[in-house]
């Protein structure tokens, strides 16, 4: 075939040759801005290549254009089902769990009997040396518990406004290759068309009240575990005269006090030397006023 | 519609552009605290006053107060685009007070230290130094601090600027403001001690998260090439992510009385033993807001137009965003004129 003579085919033929490096180049783009390396379920950037794969194949172009956008919902469910908080807390509310369940200072570390447990449960953390001990475990336990909640209602409304933002994305891009509205010509186009849109979605779940309730809850669901694990742990520290923040705590409020009246006292002590000397010159201008008077 | 030739080409070029920009960033360095020479004159606690002498003094000194959060280099980011210069090119002696870093104990420090011991310290200093009180120029939470000076000791005050300074933060457009409401900033300190500026930047992304998070990094290919923007562009990355924690106990104490309360608006603010309210500012007052401000909607900065009298009080619109108004090209023509024309009125 001469070059030139099917146009289309030697197009084809070059589209095909580079689609791949036209692939790696998105993963490789995503990836280095930092979006989401390893999420699963592929790469957003293989996402965009796959809608932008489909916006030149008219032949089917409905169920293709639809299929790349069900890929794109599937990555974006993908990632913040990664963003889950499964791992780290999980095992740590594991862990925990078998401790409570356990009891701390029970030296044979056996469950009670049947007929004793929910009595144990119920008032281990009442009665006993160590019951202190069980209240900052439980605490901890309802803390990690609220954090977890916490963390999932504002990740779903999260995912519920990025997929929104897909769909409306998807509407605007089907309008404008309706002839509704302009069409990109370009990927930076077609990137911006995505961001006006999903922040556009964005934008409304910030000024709403859920929003705002939920990220409020998970503020303080995240301070108050932090508390109680600090104070979880401290509380062995304490036992065991180590360095606790206890004391550390304590030691640096004094300290801040001490110097708060230091600095107070030493301003204090420059005004009134400031005072006296502002005395001082009223008594030598009068001084001066009255030799001038008598001189006249 | 795209086409694929075209759209190769144009990743192909971008990428190539990223990889540009990304090699000539290895050899700018952000670290800057800023473009003008200096000296510290002053310190308390971890507050340090510095001065920027003109080479001829010809008006009034300008003593300015920046927010805790970030640091205060922005006003004076690059010989062309600082505030710092330009008041002092226009003969004003130049005071900027940098609150510095908390230190571990600094944890209790609170609004009675930074406004009645630093901030009003460093005013007496300016006095001192110049015979005269200073013209204040607070900026956002320094705007705030600088109102609450001037209502506890007005004869401390001549003028006063309040940029991008949030008064009413109860505005129907103030998200910032929406999102503080229900929380529990004393668990927060207690938390943290000192709350962490990354814990306070996450906050702020999530005000916008696609433009800070995407955009802003899908545009820097278009600063290959061009070593004085990049360096810019550096420099915000480190001025935005690179801010001092903040103290645990003044951070939650200013949370709950101005974003919660809404007392500097309402009943008045409890500092230093007093409670603080805004008709006791006697200084002449220019607000200056942002139409476009995403963390102080106008309506939050202009409520102070019902505090002060009409004959003390001006303000001006400008029409960009919260940054734009220290840092744009059009501040420069626009604000930085009409900051030193006032002051000189």
């Amino acid at each position: 075939m001469v070059s030139g003579e099917h146009p289309e085919a030697e197009w084809l033929a070059f589209f095909q040759s580079i689609e791949r490096q036209g692939r790696a180049f998105w993963r490789e783009a995503v990836q280095q801005t930092a979006a989401a390396p390893g999420i699963p379920g592929g790469n957003p950037g293989d996402a965009f290549s796959e809608l932008w794969r489909v916006l030149k194949n008219r032949d089917r172009f409905d169920e293709e254009m639809d299929a790349a956008f069900e890929k794109m919902r599937g990555q974006v469910d993908a990632a913040f089902s990664a963003a889950e908080p499964t791992t780290l807390t999980d095992a740590l509310a594991v862990a925990l769990r078998k401790a409570a369940e356990t009891g701390i200072g029970d030296e044979a570390q056996l469950d009670p009997p049947l007929w004793l447990a929910p009595w144990v449960y119920s008032i281990s953390h009442r009665i006993g040396p160590f019951h202190e001990e069980q209240q900052t475990l439980n605490e901890l336990l309802l803390a990690l518990d609220h954090h977890q909640e916490a963390h999932q209602r504002c990740a779903a409304l999260l995912h519920g406004a990025a997929r929104e933002g897909l769909s409306r994305f998807q509407t605007r891009v089907l309008a404008a290759l309706g002839g509704n509205g302009e069409a990109p010509d370009t990927l930076r186009g077609l990137y911006e068309m995505w961001l006006t849109e999903s922040e556009a979605v964005y934008d409304e779940l910030l000024a709403g009240d859920a929003w705002a309730a939920a990220f409020a809850d998970l503020s303080n669901a995240s301070a108050q575990l932090l508390s109680h694990c600090r104070e979880h742990v401290d509380s062995f520290l304490v036992m065991l005269g180590f360095p606790n923040r206890r004391d550390l705590v304590d030691t640096q409020r004094r300290l801040l006090t001490v110097e708060r009246q230091q600095r107070r006292q030493a301003e204090e002590s420059n005004t009134a030397k400031l005072l006296d000397e502002v005395e001082k010159l009223r008594r030598e201008v009068a001084a001066l006023q009255r030799r001038s008077g008598s001189k006249r | 519609m795209i086409d694929p030739t075209t759209a190769y080409r144009e990743a192909a070029e971008w990428q190539r552009r990223f990889a540009q920009a990304a090699g000539e960033s290895l050899g700018i360095t952000d670290a800057t605290d800023g473009a003008t020479p200096r000296e510290a004159v002053w310190r308390a606690g971890g507050a340090t006053l510095y001065h920027y002498p003109p080479a001829k003094v010809t008006a009034t000194p300008v003593l300015i107060v920046y927010s805790l959060v970030n640091r205060p280099f922005i006003l004076d980011l690059t010989e062309e685009r600082s505030l710092v210069r330009a008041l002092r090119d226009a003969g004003h002696p130049v005071y900027l007070l940098d609150w510095g870093d908390p230190a571990g104990a600094d944890r209790f420090l609170e609004l009675d230290d930074y406004i009645g011991d630093f901030l009003r310290g460093a005013a007496r200093r300016v006095a001192e130094i110049h015979g005269a009180p200073p013209d204040l120029l607070g900026v956002c939470q320094g705007g705030v601090f600088s109102l609450c000076l001037a209502a506890l000791e007005p004869s401390l005050v001549r003028r006063l600027i309040t940029l991008v300074t949030p008064v009413d933060f109860h505005t129907p457009a103030d998200t910032l403001g929406r999102l503080a409401r229900k929380m529990d900033f004393d668990s927060v300190a207690d938390a943290f001690g000192n709350v962490p500026a990354a814990w306070l930047n996450t906050v702020f992304i999530s005000l916008k998260p696609y433009r800070l998070l995407s955009q802003r990094y899908m545009d820097l290919p278009e600063l290959a090439g061009d070593p004085v923007a990049l360096a810019d562009f550096l420099r915000m990355e480190h001025w935005m992510y690179g801010g001092p924690d903040q103290a645990g106990t003044a951070f939650a104490q200013f949370a709950k009385r101005f974003y919660q309360e809404n007392a500097l608006v309402g009943d008045g603010v409890e500092l230093c033993g007093q409670r603080v309210t805004l008709t006791a500012v006697q200084a002449p007052v220019l607000t200056i807001f942002a139409l476009n401000d995403h963390l102080v909607p106008p309506a939050a900065a202009r409520a102070l137009s019902r505090h002060i009298p009409s004959e003390r009080y001006r303000e001006h619109a400008f029409d960009g965003g919260h940054l734009g108004v220290f840092v744009s090209r059009r501040a420069r023509r626009e604000i930085f004129p009409e900051l030193t024309a006032w002051l000189a009125d």
